[in-house]
């Protein structure tokens, strides 16, 4: 969101009319992105949803489940399917933070160190099991994801707009996992994990990719630039005092209650925001409603969240106590 | 606004006096009323600074009445205070007070004496009623509902009074009460008129309708005063009202205290029983412990439906015939002052056995027995007799066979002669003496069951020939009458069944004024008929239903079956003590004789419908019905606080739509905290069981309310709230018939949102108490 484009911010400018447009222009984006995508995953209409929800919201999306669910075909299908610099990074355990981030290398003709940029340098970066990477290459995906520049040798690089992480991971209790550290997990804005398909789709699934890849065909419906637009547009999505409080309500519940060790960040509120804005628009609204937020909490809100060790003997996850969370937070505005 | 207050609480306290000040025609001197002044003022001040101190309505009465309580529990029973607090001996003294006044009060007829405990009880009633107008007129500034306790202070002076109140009494507080709607209307408009100037468009747009709501406001002001004149219009010139006694009949004939009453020729009765006038016709006192109606006079003639008053000739006796010696009866004397009936006759129970009536000449007719003066007569004492034949003896009398009987006093008229006979042998059949068969007429027609008391006729029957009835075919089918029908039917009755009968008009014993006198007004005339028996002479019979009755005699409330020997010992004591063997008659004590005498009159019987006891019972009742209905009454008070407070377009809605949830949580479709408007809507939906067009407009409400809610604010229309209201109420039907009626009934009874009410008070008070 720092490039602005002269044309956006007029649009943006003009109030009541704007809202309007910027609908439209959101609306039909998301319904070429979906298309495209649910072309190729099949049979998970949630689950693409969420993610061009976390596109259009600025945010990066942690995608986690057991092998072969089509975690990676899900980040692959929507880095194909916009028109902008994509790069891939499979974490391993050897894998180190300047390959991340970029290296200085010198250069005998110019007798100089040149910074050779590293993957991250992309609009959309497809990080595949990035915990299998050890906490301190993951590390260095930290400033990145949240101040979207890189700090090499003491010169700062911005990076492009829009820019989002697809991370894959497994459940940490697969074989030659690394836990991701809390303060990388908070900086995605949701985590999905795809589940297993439905028996007919699966039937699909083993006619269909049978001879080529679902991809081959894919061809980017987007571009960067309409992302960024699409991202200022979703800015000026109407977020009412009422709306704020609940999320302020939620995020302050999840740190008393009993059923956590770790409560939601402020951080965690305002992806909260951001996101519910985002699938306001998508639903055609330039409002957020409380329902919005409810959809969103769990996906937003569960992966932040450490559980206590109660919660843990009880075998409960964290996106059952979101949802306990949801069911006693009232919903403002409450009685007087 | 300040001073709105100021000015309606003003008005609100003088309206409160004007409607009050008509109690000092109720007794004999005023000294209460610049107590009255000084508690209804208090209650005023009281007012005003309690809603200066605080917003809290109940709060400001509760001052109200706890502060005047003091002043006035410190006034009257300031002797029982311990330092400055009341004591439990404080509430005995107030006790005492309240038993002194309700003595006075059964006691003493208007005006009545003015003692502390009257003075205490007024006062009492005078600041409740001032604190109740102070509650409605300023703290709630609904003024018309404060028009219910003036109206009530003024309904008991008038019901209670001795004669009708002068206008001027009605006419002041209206008046007042008029100005406080006004001025409450005008200082309403008056905050919608800012609230346009300075608010945002959408408020102007519901305010540009203001013209026609004031034009409104002002027709139903005059429709108020409209209403106010013709409430005195109507009974201006309805009949009846200004009683036309005056020129006919019996009552006053002039004008003044000091005019005489006389009877005329017919001898209709209605108008003086509808007689407003309380001013006396005679007062008495008397040596008898049951006290007798005063005959004026008695007639055997009936003719055309009517009891006439004729001179016979012919065969009249010289002097009446001898009563039964001296140890058959029981002689009393009666001594009348404030004479006021018109010569030639005079009113005295019968028979009268010596006539004292010094300077006037007097004479007696043989066969009636009726006393006839030349002059009108201030005082006279006259020494009658109690005939008091046990139903033994009478039973056995013969045939009557008496010079005294004329052919008058058997004679029915030729049109009702079947029907008096079949009627008479219906009621009588089993009795095969006299006593008996006219017990059983008396007993048939005292059945109020069967005969209605009334002065009012209604339309009187016709015959297939369009003939109007005889009167007594009349009393046959429509079964209503006052004492002259009871009487002529009873008389035509005995008369059938071969015992002479006849009319005897005169008065019920009236009421007692204190000082062992006894007050007789025109409404008390009254008509019975006379029984003759052989030997024992004309008996007295009282076949009347009602209050204004006379009590039956002792040998008339026997059973036909019943063999006793003893005359009426058996009966309950008002009679029995009259009764010939009884030898319980004391004459110091006139408090029990009044009681035991229970024979008032229409308007004394309306006067004691307002006794301390009936006020009482009647503020239990209310009392008992708000704490029945106390939590519906909370809900539809938390509802209108609520719409009150809500100003802005969005608080309008949220109100409605807490109205739609909390009703509908009454029925049993909660909503839980953590659930959506549109989760909601669709439980609404499928749980309310509501059809395509309701749930259509649930489909509407919930939109409005999340735009409301949730949308940019200057998005929410005024229209939208209006159509919402609708909405709701139609959703409130629909889901209201879905349910069991035991739920609605529940949930009108108890709803929830004034449960949680009231158990969080103690809470809130909690608070103010800190706060404050």
């Amino acid at each position: 969101m720092t490039t602005t484009d002269t044309g956006l911010e007029t649009t943006a400018g003009r109030d009541g009319a704007a809202d309007a447009a910027d609908l439209g222009l959101i609306h039909d984006v998301a319904d070429r992105l979906m298309a495209a995508m649910t072309s190729v995953i099949e049979g998970k209409p949630d689950v693409v949803r969420t993610t061009v929800t976390v596109l259009f919201a600025g945010g990066h999306l942690l995608i986690e489940d057991v092998p072969g669910v089509g975690k990676t075909m899900l980040a692959k299908t929507l880095a194909k399917s916009i028109d902008a610099t994509v790069r891939r990074i499979q974490f391993t355990p050897d894998l180190l933070p300047s390959d991340v981030t970029g290296v200085s290398i010198f250069n005998q003709d110019a007798r100089r160190f040149e910074f050779r940029p590293g993957a991250i340098f992309a609009n959309v970066v497809v990080g595949d099991e990035i915990n299998r990477a050890s906490p301190k290459t993951q590390s260095a995906l930290l400033e990145s994801m949240e101040e979207r520049q890189v700090t090499v040798d003491g010169t700062t690089y911005t990076l492009q707009a829009p820019f989002i992480v697809m991370a894959t991971q497994n459940p940490i209790e697969m074989e030659g996992t690394y836990p991701l550290p809390e303060a990388q997990r908070d900086r995605f804005m949701a985590r999905i994990s795809m589940g297993y398909p439905s028996a007919g789709a699966e039937l699909d699934l083993l006619e269909s990719h049978g001879a080529t890849s679902p991809l081959d065909g894919l061809t980017p419906v987007t571009d960067a630039e309409t992302i960024n637009r699409v991202l200022q547009a979703v800015a000026h999505v109407h977020a009412s005092p009422a709306v704020r409080q609940y999320i302020v309500d939620l995020v302050a519940r999840s740190r008393s209650t009993s059923a956590l060790r770790l409560g939601a960040s402020p951080r965690a509120g305002l992806h909260l925001l951001r996101a519910a804005r985002a699938y306001a628009a998508l639903e055609g609204r330039d409002h957020v409603i409380p329902d919005d937020v409810q959809v969103l909490a769990g996906p937003v809100l569960a992966h932040r969240l450490m559980p206590s060790s109660e919660t843990q003997l009880a075998r409960r996850t964290t996106a059952d106590v979101v949802t306990d969370l949801l069911r006693q937070v009232p919903v403002p505005p409450a009685a007087r | 606004m300040t001073r709105r207050r100021w000015r309606i609480t003003l008005l609100a306290a003088l309206a409160t006096l004007a409607a009050v000040f008509p109690i000092t025609s109720l007794f004999t001197d005023a000294g209460w009323l610049p107590e009255a002044v000084l508690m209804v003022f208090l209650v005023a001040a009281l007012g005003l600074a309690a809603r200066g101190l605080t917003r809290s309505r109940l709060l400001v009465v509760a001052v109200q009445v706890l502060v005047t309580t003091y002043v006035i529990l410190a006034r009257w029973t300031g002797d029982s205070f311990w330092l400055v607090l009341p004591t439990p001996t404080t509430l005995e003294a107030a006790n005492s007070l309240g038993l002194q006044a309700l003595d006075t009060i059964q006691r003493y007829s208007a005006p009545a004496p003015l003692n502390d405990g009257v003075t205490f009880c007024l006062i009492v009633a005078i600041a409740a009623v001032a604190i109740a107008v102070d509650a409605m007129a300023a703290t709630w500034r609904s003024p018309a509902a404060a028009g219910l306790p003036l109206l009530t202070a003024y309904l008991i002076t008038a019901a209670n009074g001795q004669s009708a109140l002068a206008l001027r009494f009605f006419v002041v507080p209206v008046a007042l009460w008029l100005v406080m709607l006004h001025t409450t209307a005008r200082a309403q408009f008056g905050r919608w008129g800012t609230a346009s100037a300075n608010e945002r468009s959408e408020i102007d747009e519901a305010a540009h309708d203001r013209e026609a709501l004031r034009s409104f406001t002002a027709g139903a002001l005059k429709l108020g005063a409209v209403g106010v004149v013709v409430a005195l219009l109507v009974p201006a010139v309805t009949p009846h009202f200004p009683p036309r006694y005056l020129t006919e009949g019996l009552g006053r004939s002039g004008g003044g205290g000091e005019g005489s009453v006389g009877f005329n020729d017919t001898l209709d009765l209605a108008r003086s029983l509808n007689n407003q006038d309380q001013s006396p016709v005679l007062t008495y006192t008397t040596t008898a412990f049951t006290r007798a109606p005063l005959r004026v006079l008695a007639t055997s003639y009936y003719s055309r439906g009517h009891w006439l008053v004729v001179n016979q000739g012919g065969n009249r006796p010289d002097n009446p015939a001898s009563l039964p010696p001296a140890s058959q009866r029981r002689d009393y004397v009666i001594t009348v002052t404030d004479n006021t009936l018109a010569a030639p006759r005079i009113a005295a129970p019968y028979p009268v056995v010596e006539v004292s009536m010094p300077g006037t000449q007097w004479s007696i007719d043989p066969i009636t027995r009726d006393v006839r003066v030349a002059t009108p007569v201030g005082s006279y004492r006259i020494k009658y007799a109690d005939l008091a034949p046990s139903p033994p003896q009478l039973r056995q009398s013969g045939t009557p066979d008496s010079p005294d009987i004329t052919e008058d006093d058997l004679s029915i008229p030729d049109r009702s002669r079947e029907l008096v006979q079949r009627w008479s042998d219906e009621v009588t059949r089993g009795a095969d003496n006299p006593l008996d068969r006219a017990i059983a007429i008396q007993t048939h027609l005292r059945d109020s069951l069967r005969y209605t008391y009334t002065l009012d006729l209604g339309q009187q029957p016709r015959d297939a020939e369009g003939r109007l009835l005889e009167p007594i075919q009349a009393f046959y089918q429509t079964r209503r009458g006052y004492c002259v029908q009871f009487a002529t039917a009873m008389i035509m009755m005995a008369r059938a069944q071969g015992i002479p009968a006849r009319m005897a008009i005169g008065f019920l014993p009236g009421l007692a004024s204190g000082d062992n006198r006894y007050t007789v007004r025109a409404s008390d005339a009254h008509a019975w008929p006379e029984l003759y028996f052989q030997g024992y002479g004309w008996l007295r019979f009282e076949p009347t239903p009602g209050a204004r009755s006379g009590t039956p005699p002792p040998y008339a409330v026997l059973g036909p079956g019943g063999g006793s020997t003893a005359g009426g010992r058996d009966v309950d004591s008002s009679s029995a003590t009259g009764g010939a063997t009884s030898v319980r008659k004391t004459l110091d004590n006139p408090a029990a004789d009044g009681a035991a005498t229970p024979q008032p009159s229409l308007v004394g019987s309306i006067g004691s419908w307002f006794s301390v006891r009936n006020i009482v019972t009647a503020l239990a009742i209310v009392i008992g019905l708000l704490a029945a209905f106390i939590m519906p009454i909370t809900a539809w008070w938390l509802r209108l606080r609520r719409r009150r407070a809500a100003v802005t377009q969005q608080e309008l809605i949220e109100v409605e739509w807490m109205d739609l949830t909390s009703h509908l949580g009454d029925l049993g479709l909660t909503s839980p905290d953590g659930v959506t408007l549109r989760q909601l809507q669709r439980r609404y939906v499928t749980e309310g069981h509501l059809d395509e067009e309701n749930a259509a407009a649930m489909g509407r409400v919930t939109a409005t309310l999340e735009k409301s809610r949730y949308d940019r604010p200057e998005r929410t229309s005024p229209q939208e709230a209006i159509r919402l209201h609708h909405d709701i109420q139609s959703i409130r039907r629909q889901v209201g018939r879905t349910r069991a009626w035991q739920t609605r009934v529940k949930g009108f009874l108890w709803p929830a949102a004034a449960v949680s009410f009231w158990r969080s008070l103690p809470d809130r008070l909690g608070a103010l108490r800190r706060r404050g």
